[in-house]
């Protein structure tokens, strides 16, 4: 996992562009998790450009009137929540930046596996049962299907039929 | 198969063709060789994610199977968000599996602008027929069909728009939504359990975790190729060597001419690295009073293919919830209120063939980068796209709409849609991304217009074949799997034939 920069900045910004529930248990400590492992994912120059997000993020709220020169990661909900807002609709390549930064914090909170169950996502048992369902309806055609990928040229012939099957 | 955890030191091999990329055309060409008895090396700079590790977990897909995460971006006004496979089998392992043949219209406007040979409806459809067998192409059983696909079209057919069913590379897919993810029970067929197995079973040899540096050349043809190892955070491994009569380049239409770049290949049509397209797309998500659970069901069970003729094509595709949370045009409690409704959305959209191109660039210290630019037709019928899909959403019973675009109010009827999109969208405005990147080494059979010739030959360098979406001349108006892998075939077998020439 890639350590995340401006860990309480993240974390802050998490708190607001999130669902209000990220600050029940350990949620959000559990989306700079998901983000850590996201940003070990991507290229330096991504990581450094949602690094350089969130320095903007926290930096820039020093300009904003209400904020009283402070930064970002120390103003109360009160300030901090309109300075997002006003932040998120501005146009130009550093709002933009940091629009790209609030998408990849909500998708690390709607990847915790509570917050799906909250909104009724929960595919595993579904993809076990479909799973089931395909190899009781169709097994000897997929075992064939699966053992003509290696077969010798000529022999077995994966699918055949397929175009026809199914709804028309 | 050899991946980074097996090799300790740098290797050296010698083969007859060595492949770059194991996707839909690295792997097509993988198994038509290695069947006709060639030495085949095939080169994958992903990791090797068997059908067993495959779960609905997003981030991890994210994490293992896609380039950069997932998060590539096409410079432009606006930017286009765009996404690359990046493990073994490509492309195809995260695809939806629309199998669909080119359109003679387009094989026709090819053959016609840019001169190439044997490439009409005749000369492929036996290639067509043979990848349909081999991947199992065809409809979806019944039971698989999801309450999504189902409302958007009846909301089309409502509208009296033709809608066809969906052709996919599936052996009795199971309807688990989770094509994006990699299928958890291997019925799409996917290069992974295909054409990669079917390759190795003749006797290639595979290698994951392999980052290719440069192509090697000299005296004017091409030799192999040199790279290195991938070690887990991306640190760099031991090095290979490999050295081979051919080398065909298939690692799309970004890296595809990236890898030629860099290697000093140059084309005199100055066309290397442009004349991409990306088919924009763009999501409208439309929110219903019932239960529409479209997380089960198939990945797309049908077309609108009523507006082919002006370059869309619509259709309806579940995204996951950390997928829709990254688009949605909300945070903080009101992302909270939208999402709550999850079980309850319909995403659906435009693909547009589009019209403008953009280019590859290679800059210093980042690698290569992507610059597009949608151009003002492309916008309006994006914008046009954005409203059939959402009028079939009304029509299916949707009770509000949001659209891709930036500020847009939530949409409430049909009549509320045709005001607001009576105006002018600002195409700056526009959240667009693709999934289908092509064209940055077309093929034409005059070297000053293209970079490759009709079977997918390097114009000036002899042993060097590209056998991706960069061959093709323009956009297809569809999904190109099944182009990218008939060309592939088709290029293979003519390599075959000439066997001799290589000292193959």
């Amino acid at each position: 996992m890639t350590e995340v920069p401006f860990q309480h900045v993240a974390r802050r910004f998490a708190e607001l562009v999130c669902p209000p529930e990220v600050r029940a248990g350990q949620r959000a400590d559990r989306v700079l998790g998901e983000l850590g492992l996201m940003l070990g994912s991507l290229p330096p120059v991504a990581r450094k450009a949602l690094a350089a997000a969130l320095v903007l993020l926290d930096q820039g709220a020093r300009l904003y009137p209400p904020s009283r020169g402070r930064r970002f990661a120390r103003l109360g909900d009160e300030v901090a929540g309109p300075y997002v807002r006003a932040v998120l609709a501005r146009r130009g390549p550093a709002a933009e930046l940091i629009r790209r930064l609030k998408s990849v914090i909500t998708m690390c909170y709607y990847e915790l596996p509570e917050v799906q169950r909250e909104i009724g996502y929960d595919p595993a048992p579904y993809i076990a049962a479909v799973s089931r369902r395909r190899l009781e309806s169709y097994g000897p055609d997929i075992r064939a299907g699966e053992a003509a990928v290696t077969a010798a040229p000529g022999q077995g012939t994966p699918g055949q039929g397929t175009p026809e099957r199914g709804t028309p | 198969m050899v991946t980074q955890a097996d090799v300790a030191g740098a290797l050296s091999l010698d083969c007859g063709v060595v492949i770059v990329g194991s996707g839909a055309g690295g792997a097509t060409v993988a198994a038509e060789l290695a069947e006709a008895g060639v030495d085949v090396v095939l080169l994958e700079e992903g990791g090797y994610h068997p059908t067993e590790s495959f779960t609905a977990g997003t981030g991890r897909a994210l994490r293992t199977l896609y380039r950069d995460g997932g998060g590539g971006m096409a410079i432009g006004r606006p930017s286009v968000l765009y996404a690359e496979g990046r493990c073994v089998g490509g492309s195809t392992v995260v695809n939806g599996g629309m199998s669909w043949r080119t359109p003679a219209r387009v094989l026709g406007r090819w053959a016609e602008q840019e001169g190439l040979r044997a490439i009409g409806e005749r000369d492929l459809d036996p290639y067509f027929a043979a990848i349909e067998s081999r991947l199992s192409v065809g409809l979806q059983d019944p039971e698989t069909i999801g309450r999504d696909s189902a409302l958007f079209q009846a909301g089309a057919q409502a509208r009296g728009w033709a809608v066809v069913p969906n052709r996919r590379n599936q052996l009795h897919c199971a309807g688990t939504s989770n094509c994006s993810s990699g299928c958890p029970t291997g019925a799409k067929r996917s290069m992974l359990v295909t054409s990669v197995p079917r390759a190795l079973a003749r006797g290639a040899r595979l290698f994951a975790d392999c980052r290719v540096d440069r192509i090697t050349s000299s005296g004017g043809a091409v030799t192999g190729v040199t790279g290195h190892f991938v070690r887990p955070g991306g640190r760099r491994g031991p090095g290979l060597t490999v050295r081979a009569r051919v080398v065909v380049v298939a690692g799309g239409a970004i890296q595809t001419p990236a890898l030629l770049a860099r290697s000093g290949l140059r084309s005199a049509s100055g066309r290397l690295g442009r004349n991409l397209s990306v088919h924009p797309n763009a999501v409208v998500t439309a929110f219903f009073d019932q239960d529409v659970t479209g997380w089960q069901g198939v990945h797309q069970a049908f077309q609108v293919r009523e507006f082919l003729d002006e370059g869309l094509l619509l259709t309806a595709t579940n995204l996951t919830p950390p997928m829709l949370a990254g688009i949605l045009p909300a945070y903080g409690a009101e992302l909270g209120e939208l999402m709550a409704d999850y079980n309850r959305i319909v995403t659906a959209g435009p693909l547009v063939s589009d019209t403008g191109t953009g280019r590859i660039r290679s800059l210093p210290g980042l690698g290569p980068q992507v610059f597009y630019q949608l151009t003002d037709y492309d916008a309006e019928r994006v914008a046009r796209g954005v409203e059939l899909t959402a009028e079939a959403l009304f029509a299916a019973g949707a009770r509000r709409v949001l659209l891709p675009v930036d500020g847009a109010p939530v949409v409430r009827s049909a009549d509320e849609l045709r005001r607001l999109l009576a105006r002018p969208v600002p195409k700056r405005s526009l959240q667009l991304f693709s999934i289908h990147l092509m064209g940055t080494a077309r093929m034409s059979e005059d070297p000053r217009r293209g970079v490759t010739g009709s079977f997918g030959e390097f114009h000036g360098v002899p042993g060097l074949v590209v056998a991706d979406a960069s061959l093709f001349p323009g956009p297809i108006g569809i999904n190109p799997m099944e182009t990218v892998i008939a060309l592939a075939m088709r290029n293979a077998r003519r390599l075959v034939e000439r066997r001799d020439s290589y000292g193959l």
